[in-house]
């Protein structure tokens, strides 16, 4: 009962871990500001959007998590507040929803498929549905994005320029590919983009970058007749498998060792005198004999290349005929 | 009477227009065919009954004309077919059907005589062969990919690697692969006759020292680890053949084990077969790619056998005269198991009755198991 216990909290702290190990993943990867004439929601109205990509391989439910334009020290002002830092977060979007945004439960389109976008309008109309923030962005100026999880842990963050034209978006070069440094954003990550070119494009909802498989490309460059491909590849799967053959001639020969070990100690005071055999015993009764003591010496359903005899290791757990219930006698 | 007449006349029209015959095109009937042929030839020439049944009747199931829109189709998003065919697309069964041939698979023919596993890398030569080969006739490098592994023999890790690297030649590739598999009595008897000499088919091996238990168990983790440290790509394949392999080792889950090798094998190969078959639509199948996957295929199985035939040969010059390998095992390194080891054996008997092979064969018979997952774990690890 004990152990169930135990390993039903193991599996689900897994579990959970798990789920945040996802939402981890998550990233701004492209933001505008000033939407004259590019995005429109699902009424036909413009407004600054915000674009979050789940770089990792899993679908990720945003439900819950936090998006704001400030910074907030969640663990520090729970602790002070001697509250869980989700429920100081929940208040504090209920208070202040210029601020924080709390991404709502229940609602499907904030599940985000794996390697796929989501885009939030910032236009502080959150009635319009959960991809409605409660806050606005503001040209002109520097905005800052918050992006927190359940718990209050800083999952990314980016600070978009305050001379960021009208229709044109601040983007990831390479899609969810940005870390923080010291709490910061990595400028370097980030560009303008302005629309003019496909290298340029604006991207909402889509790959920043047009994803190719490079790999296929570079060996189809660099390897037309596929020499270079075969010989490394076949290099690879003989020394894997030469590995193998090397530890398991060690291991063989290392149990030949042990074999020969166990046979020296065994002092021939330990064997059992072989009793004279009565005269009147038949080749039958012989070859019986010689059986059992086969058997019994050789751990016969263990080994290979001769008949074996199924053991019967079967207990009330595993057995089919223990657990059946005998049919009731007329 | 006439409303009437006019009612039953326009019904009957569309039901018409829904039934097969309306919509029935040549490519239809040539794939029914080939679908009728596979039966024909499981059932009357027992050529791998197991896997041509299930393909057979999936081609048939999979060709039958119909008006598209009904979810009825296995491309078809939400038809009963296409939920099946996910297991396929996604690579869910190749990797259940491993757990399955581990939990079924012995390895102490080659535990025994670890050297082995050296001929069950070198038949990989016919992956990589033939690999050559179709970037020489045009494919791209990931096609190219897809359509080699036939050459590893090996049905499941061909479905798996080609559903990721070419689903769209998939069908293709499957059917190709175990009609080769099917082939194998016909193909490689004469290449190891061809390239072997009388006095070397008749080479007697020394008989297999005996294996213990702790090293049968200690294998599929060693093995796994091993492998898979140095193919991750290979995990899917490898982690489950191993897996499958201890629950049948390890002696305390014996139920597990026989589960894992008859009812969820029978299941999944039933299901895999059948949804394979009905993958190869007329429209993918009947392509000139589909001539050039049948032509690499069987490049690819003779290039495996040669070379695992001449790997023996080459590898019988640095061992010992009482060491020494008959090259006959050779072409059991290209996995199609057991089939392959069987062949060694059936030809090393007709030159020397007492000659018996087949435990010696199924050392790289069951490599070859392992090193064509490696080789399909380094093509995704390369080209995915």
């Amino acid at each position: 009962m004990k152990k169930g216990i135990i390993l039903t909290l193991l599996v689900a702290a897994f579990g959970l871990l798990a789920i945040a190990q996802g939402r981890m993943e998550l990233r701004f990867n492209e933001v505008m500001v000033q939407n004259d004439s590019n995005l429109v929601d699902q009424i036909g109205q413009r407004s600054a959007w915000v674009e979050v990509f789940n770089r990792s391989y899993g679908t990720v439910g945003m439900e819950q998590m936090f998006i704001s334009n400030q910074l907030i020290d969640a663990k520090g002002e729970a602790k002070k507040a001697n509250k869980k830092e989700k429920d100081y977060l929940s208040e504090y979007a209920a208070a202040h929803p210029d601020v924080l945004y709390e991404i709502p439960r229940g609602d499907v389109a904030t599940k985000v498929a794996p390697r796929t976008h989501i885009v939030f309008f910032a236009d502080g109309e959150s009635a319009q549905g959960a991809l409605h923030l409660t806050f606005k962005l503001n040209p002109g100026v520097e905005n800052n994005l918050y992006l927190y999880d359940v718990n209050g842990d800083l999952v990314d963050m980016m600070t978009i320029p305050a001379n960021l034209p009208a229709d044109q978006s601040f983007a990831l070069k390479s899609d969810g590919i940005s870390e923080m440094v010291d709490g910061k954003m990595d400028n370097n990550a980030w560009s303008v983009r302005t629309g003019a070119d496909d290298k340029t494009a604006i991207t909402p909802g889509k790959f920043n970058q047009r994803v190719v498989n490079e790999n296929i490309e570079k060996f189809a460059k660099h390897d037309p007749h596929g020499y270079i491909i075969a010989l490394v590849a076949m290099g690879i799967v003989f020394s894997t498998l030469l590995m193998l053959s090397i530890l398991f001639y060690l291991f063989g020969k290392a149990n030949k060792a042990a074999n020969k070990e166990e046979k020296a100690v065994a002092t021939p005071a330990q064997i059992a005198e072989p009793q004279p055999v009565a005269a009147d015993a038949n080749d039958e009764a012989m070859a019986a004999i010689c059986m059992a003591l086969y058997q019994h010496f050789n751990s016969h359903d263990e080994e290979s290349g001769v008949l074996t005899f199924d053991r019967n290791a079967n207990t009330a757990w595993s057995s089919k005929s223990h657990m059946m219930r005998e049919l009731p006698r007329k | 009477m006439v409303l009437l007449d006019s009612f039953l006349t326009s019904n009957l029209e569309q039901f018409w227009n829904f039934t097969g015959f309306a919509n029935c095109t040549w490519p239809n009937l040539v794939m029914i065919c080939f679908g009728l042929l596979f039966i024909y030839l499981a059932i009357k020439h027992d050529f791998e009954p197991m896997l041509l049944v299930p393909i057979g009747f999936g081609i048939l199931i999979g060709n039958i004309p119909f008006q598209p829109g009904n979810e009825i189709g296995i491309y078809e998003e939400g038809s009963v077919l296409n939920i099946l065919y996910q297991g396929v697309r996604q690579g869910w069964y190749p990797p259940l059907i491993f757990l399955g041939i581990g939990a079924m698979t012995d390895f102490t023919a080659l535990l025994a005589n670890p050297k082995l596993m050296l001929v069950g890398a070198a038949a990989q030569f016919g992956i990589f062969g033939a690999y050559m080969i179709a970037l020489a006739i045009g494919f791209m490098p990931d096609q190219a990919g897809a359509i080699a592994i036939i050459g590893g023999a090996d049905g499941p890790t061909a479905i798996f690697l080609s559903g990721k690297l070419a689903p769209n030649l998939m069908g293709a590739i499957a059917v190709c692969a175990y009609s080769y598999m099917a082939l194998v009595p016909v193909i490689q008897p004469p290449v190891m006759k061809l390239l072997t000499t009388d006095k070397e088919r008749k080479i007697k091996m020394k008989p297999a020292r005996k294996v213990s238990q702790t090293e049968k168990i200690l294998f599929p983790i060693f093995g796994l680890l091993l492998t898979c440290f140095f193919v991750p790509s290979g995990l899917p394949l490898l982690g489950m053949l191993f897996f499958g392999n201890l629950l049948r080792e390890s002696g305390v889950t014996t139920r597990l084990a026989k589960t894992a090798s008859n009812a969820m094998t029978d299941i999944v190969t039933i299901v895999l077969g059948m949804t394979v078959g009905a993958s190869t639509q007329a429209s993918e199948f009947l392509t000139a790619d589909t001539i050039f996957i049948f032509f690499l295929g069987f490049c690819a199985f003779v290039i495996a056998s040669c070379s695992g035939v001449l790997f023996v040969k080459l590898f019988n010059l640095f061992l010992s005269k009482d060491q020494k390998l008959n090259p006959l095992i050779g072409n059991a390194g290209v996995s199609a198991v057991p089939m392959a080891a069987r062949i060694s054996n059936d030809v090393g008997l007709k030159y020397d009755p007492s000659n018996y092979l087949l435990m010696h064969a199924m050392g790289p018979n069951v490599a070859g198991v392992i090193g064509s997952a490696v080789a399909a774990g380094v093509l995704l690890g390369f080209l995915g």
